[in-house]
């Protein structure tokens, strides 16, 4: 018997078991913090496209509640919407970026030449799996909001990889936080 | 004499056809339901002959032998109600015998009304994929059903309706599907979400490509406040996604709410969730897991809290059901 199972997975969940991994507060030990992040499996997190380091909001943004115009999600949509129409148009109805099939890859999402060279050091630094590899792939497919599709920057997805299992005992959020923010600063996104 | 009415079960989310044959015989009068029929099956004996009655028929003093074909898959619910009793009051010749192009389904209540019945939508598909013209189900089903195109649906209230329309005398209207309901303004907004210009951006990223997306934060800074408005940024369902969805709620009986529904649909499931309890159940004691909790994976968008401490997506085995639809299965199909 088969069930439809589509699903986007839109998932929380702490950096560490207090919470408060990366600043002064936290009082977990590294092994505490290493087992945590464990009971996250490998090929799980290998099929989560996008991985967000999120930091605490500032008192600024607080304090200005009420001033600072926040956008209203009716105005995302609206973007959403439009890159939407431009994947079908691009790769065939009800084909969005995350399911573009893998034979189409090469045509959807090209790479310009500083894109591919960011890519195969991102490649080997965060040691992406051949999955990794293109569903970073389709995240950047001419990252549909921020990027004409004329634009030759290709983007750089901040998929940014798990290192809970690599032999280096490294934080998960330092290395997110890096690429990201290489990301930003690089305006591939 | 036999008689023989066309009617439809429901495999999981998928419809399939059920022939009701009626066979009277000589005898003491008792009435046998024969092709695997599970509790409410079972059952329908009773609630068909206060029907009957309740209708002014004359319930035939035989021995009365009821088949639901193919006989060797398991029936359950109660949508062959109709269809037991226009087969025996065929046979008895009380009624002219239902035309071979139509099929029915609905459950009986013991005054001759309809009641709605599980899986309306999915067996008007299946109706449609044999080649019947017609589908009879009850008015509470009608509009889901009615999004089977290529098929006249007819929505029926009691049953001397439905037989005012079969011999002629009090011709029903086929019922048209509704139109896709207007979404309602929403009283989650991004703009509530203060800061966080990253996790928008990436929740803005996801919407448009359809990505997986996780969140890893300390607590109170807004992970769940901006998941929980992803939904109000998705794009609307396509119409095969609607499709789909109506389906499986149509599956767990609740096919009317996802028509009147515009939004897609998100869940946000209990982080202690097990595995077997996102995929509908155990499937214990002879049941297959019910789309009723797996309703929630149709494209849906689907927000996981504290998804570090949930048991169901920590192993392996977990992991391939992101990929895959295909859900183990050790026990026969009840259909």
């Amino acid at each position: 018997m088969t069930y439809p199972a589509r699903f986007q997975l839109i998932a929380a969940m702490n950096p560490c078991k207090c919470g408060w991994y990366g600043t002064e507060r936290c009082t977990c030990t590294k092994a505490a913090v290493q087992q945590y992040l464990h009971r996250l499996s490998g090929p799980l997190l290998d099929r989560i496209d996008l991985q967000v380091a999120v930091q605490p909001v500032e008192y600024a943004a607080l304090a200005a509640r009420g001033q600072a115009s926040e956008e209203h999600s009716a105005n995302i949509r609206a973007r959403v919407l439009a890159a939407r129409e431009r994947q079908y148009a691009r790769q065939g109805a009800d084909v969005c970026n995350a399911a573009i099939p893998p034979p189409q890859l090469a045509e959807h999402c090209p790479l310009s030449a500083d894109a591919s060279r960011m890519f195969a050091a991102a490649f080997q630094r965060l040691g992406l799996t051949a999955r990794a590899h293109d569903r970073v792939l389709r995240v950047a497919a001419r990252s549909p909001i921020w990027q004409t599709a004329a634009s030759s920057r290709q983007s750089i997805s901040p998929r940014l990889c798990s290192t809970v299992h690599s032999t280096e005992p490294r934080v998960l959020d330092s290395l997110w936080k890096s690429l990201w923010t290489m990301c930003i600063n690089l305006q591939l996104l | 004499m036999v008689s023989r009415v066309f009617s439809a079960g429901l495999s999981g989310i998928d419809g399939y056809i059920v022939t009701v044959e009626c066979f009277l015989s000589g005898g003491l009068p008792r009435l046998d339901v024969v092709g695997l029929p599970t509790g409410a099956v079972s059952e329908a004996g009773e609630r068909v002959r206060a029907a009957a009655k309740a209708c002014a028929f004359d319930w035939p003093v035989s021995r009365l032998t009821v088949n639901l074909a193919p006989a060797d898959t398991k029936k359950a619910g109660t949508a062959y109600d109709l269809p037991i009793l226009l087969s025996i009051l065929a046979a008895a010749g009380e009624i002219d015998a239902p035309p071979d192009n139509a099929l029915f389904f609905g459950e009986l209540s013991l005054t001759g009304e309809l009641r709605p019945v599980c899986g309306a939508l999915s067996m008007a598909l299946a109706a449609r994929d044999a080649g019947f013209k017609t589908v009879f189900v009850p008015a509470m089903n009608a509009a889901e059903a009615s999004y089977a195109s290529g098929v006249t649906v007819f929505p029926i209230r009691t049953l001397n309706e439905l037989l005012g329309h079969l011999n002629g005398r009090k011709p029903l209207t086929p019922c048209a599907p509704p139109p896709r309901p207007e979404p309602q303004d929403d009283a989650l907004d991004f703009a509530h979400v203060l800061g966080q210009h990253a996790v928008k951006r990436a929740l803005e990223i996801a919407a448009a490509g359809g990505h997986n997306v996780l969140l890893s934060g300390p607590p109170g800074s807004g992970k769940s406040m901006a998941a929980k408005r992803f939904s109000t940024i998705l794009p609307p369902l396509s119409d095969s996604e609607r499709l789909e969805v109506i389906r499986v709620w149509s599956a767990i009986g609740r096919g009317q709410e996802a028509v009147e529904r515009a939004e897609r649909p998100f869940r946000a499931p209990h982080h202690n969730s097990s595995a077997n309890a996102m995929a509908g159940g155990s499937g214990a004691a002879g049941r297959l897991p019910s789309p009723a909790r797996s309703r929630s994976r149709t494209a849906v968008c689907c927000f996981w809290m504290n998804f570090q401490n949930s048991a169901a997506m920590c192993s392996k085995p977990c992991a391939s059901r992101l990929k895959t639809a295909e859900l183990p299965s050790r026990v026969s199909p009840v259909r």
